[in-house]
């Protein structure tokens, strides 16, 4: 039988109308379709196990708590709970950070699984990665060390030692050389 | 478009990875409000962000389901459950406890002034609101200005108040007895998704409510009169369960940003994150804007009991007094818990 999956609008909305009925299910569907987008990105950034569960428990609660905060005429749940993951971890790590001053090589290095191995990536998470391999090299390190490292653009201009103008730009220029790619392959991310 | 426009269109990648200090984020959210052409540009760019995310996908591990779904029902039950036996717990409580009182007894004055047979008026008067929208044949009431004024509750309880005044108690029990029955029965029978209708609450000026909330609400006043009660007639606490401490709390979280609003504090109130500790608790950020997304760190932090904050909900406890602990701006704390005892029903 053909199963919706992550990737069609049309299992956004229904998982959506479902979840504000109160259909537990629903919740139970979304997570086994996506927790590992939100717990994997959530233990990239912080590096934590702990936190990532947390995380993950945080993400899905506020989901199921208010479903009608996701609009599903604004992008798909996939986008909805990585940008909510993303904003959490960050704010993880910064938080930590003010804690214990961490180094990046004092974090247990985590291992990318490759992402024809998990369920949720598919060929869109091909699609990104080819085009993420294919960036110049400069803006490549610098969306890397923003977005997985959690890294402000000021981070990474010390990071790199590069002016802070120009982190900026390089976070920019790669963001936008990744939307242009993805557009013309047709991929919505 | 604003002078900061140029210096937002080149902080609009490190936006949407996350990337700016907390003062740039607000800067550039605050910009993308009024300027469509940086609006559509941050969609695209944050597009893109998200799907960074499909490349690092690894699976939980396997007991964090069960974890996350206990604690996302815990919140807000799922529809299977019968939302409305909550409500039906309390009603027969507390008329359980009014068959046992004596005639003295409900000439006693329990609360501002007003006897139980006062309260149970009362009670009648903000039940019979529901009761009305549910018996509009399915229909939402249409909008009426004269119904969004503040004082109208007030106005009702007090017409409800003098009407009983001249009836005997057990009739006046009668009455809101049967008219509870009759809001369970309507609320029950309703068609699948009538839970999800919106109505309007006891205080018209807050905005309409799923049903399943305002159930919330009948359970939550009828909770605390039984309450209002006991403590006249000297008995222990009763307290709600666990679960309808969360839908309790749930309810006065969700609602917490529009009494914010109503309160005309005179500047933004700024953002706060609540943590309810014990059982039905849980962890808020609460912004002006209703959101919560923790953008930014909020202005104060306030820690307290769950069942306090339900007893804060009802105007039982003075905000000043009820034991809390609160760290950052003391202005910001003290707003927001004037703001929940609005929510109450009298």
């Amino acid at each position: 039988m053909e199963k919706l999956g992550s990737s069609h609008p049309r299992w956004d909305k229904e998982v959506c109308e479902r979840l504000v009925a109160g259909d537990e299910a629903a919740l139970g569907e979304l997570y086994d379709e996506l927790s590992p987008l939100v717990y994997g990105l959530a233990v990239r950034v912080t590096r934590d196990w702990a936190a990532a569960q947390d995380i993950t428990q945080e993400v899905f609660v506020r989901v199921w708590r208010d479903p009608q905060a996701f609009d599903p005429a604004r992008g798909s749940w996939r986008r909805w709970l990585a940008t909510m993951t993303h904003r959490r971890a960050v704010d993880w790590v910064r938080r930590s950070a003010v804690r214990h001053r961490r180094t990046a090589d004092a974090a247990p290095p985590i291992a990318t699984p490759d992402p024809e191995e998990t369920a949720v990536a598919g060929s869109v998470a091909k699609s990104v990665q080819a085009a993420v391999d294919d960036l110049p090299a400069p803006q490549r390190e610098a969306i890397r060390l923003a977005y997985f490292d959690g890294q402000t653009y000021r981070q990474v201009a010390e990071t790199l030692g590069i002016p802070e103008g120009t982190a900026k730009s390089r976070l920019w220029t790669g963001l936008r050389g990744l939307a242009a790619r993805l557009e013309a392959e047709g991929i919505e991310p | 478009m604003n002078d900061g426009h140029a210096a937002v269109t080149e902080l609009l990648g490190a936006w949407a990875l996350d990337a700016c200090s907390v003062e740039e984020t607000a800067t550039v959210e605050d910009h993308l409000a009024g300027c469509p052409s940086c609006s559509a540009e941050a969609d695209r760019l944050g597009r893109v962000a998200a799907g960074l995310a499909t490349m690092v996908a690894a699976p939980p591990p396997a007991r964090l389901r069960d974890a996350v779904m206990a604690a996302a029902v815990g919140h807000r039950p799922a529809a299977g459950e019968e939302v409305g036996t909550g409500y039906a717990t309390w009603v027969e409580r507390f008329d359980t406890l009014l068959g046992s009182l004596t005639a003295a007894q409900w000439r006693e004055r329990v609360i501002h002034d007003l006897t139980v047979q006062d309260l149970v008026a009362h009670l009648i008067a903000t039940d019979k609101l529901l009761v009305a929208q549910l018996g509009a044949g399915g229909a939402e009431l249409p909008e009426d200005p004269a119904e969004l004024d503040g004082t109208l509750p007030a106005r009702r309880s007090a017409a409800s108040i003098g009407e009983h005044r001249g009836r005997s108690p057990e009739r006046t029990r009668a009455v809101w007895r049967a008219q509870a029955d009759r809001l369970l029965r309507d609320a029950r029978s309703n068609a699948p998704g009538a839970l999800d209708r919106r109505v309007r609450l006891a205080d018209p000026r807050l905005p309409r409510q799923p049903l399943r909330i305002a159930l919330v609400q009948r359970l939550f006043e009828t909770w605390i009169h039984t309450d209002d009660v006991r403590t006249l007639l000297g008995s222990p606490p009763d307290p709600p369960s666990d679960r309808q401490v969360a839908l309790i709390v749930t309810f006065g979280v969700r609602l917490l940003p529009a009494a914010l609003r109503l309160a005309g504090a005179e500047r933004p109130p700024g953002s706060a994150r609540l943590v309810l500790v014990g059982p039905g608790g849980g962890d808020w950020t609460i912004s002006p804007a209703g959101q919560d997304v923790p953008a930014r760190p909020p202005d104060a932090t306030i820690t307290m009991d769950a069942i306090e904050f339900c007893y804060l909900l009802g105007n039982r406890r003075d905000p000043d007094a009820v034991p809390h602990r609160v760290e950052g701006d003391p202005a910001v704390a003290a707003t927001l818990l004037r703001a929940v005892t609005t929510l109450g029903c009298d």
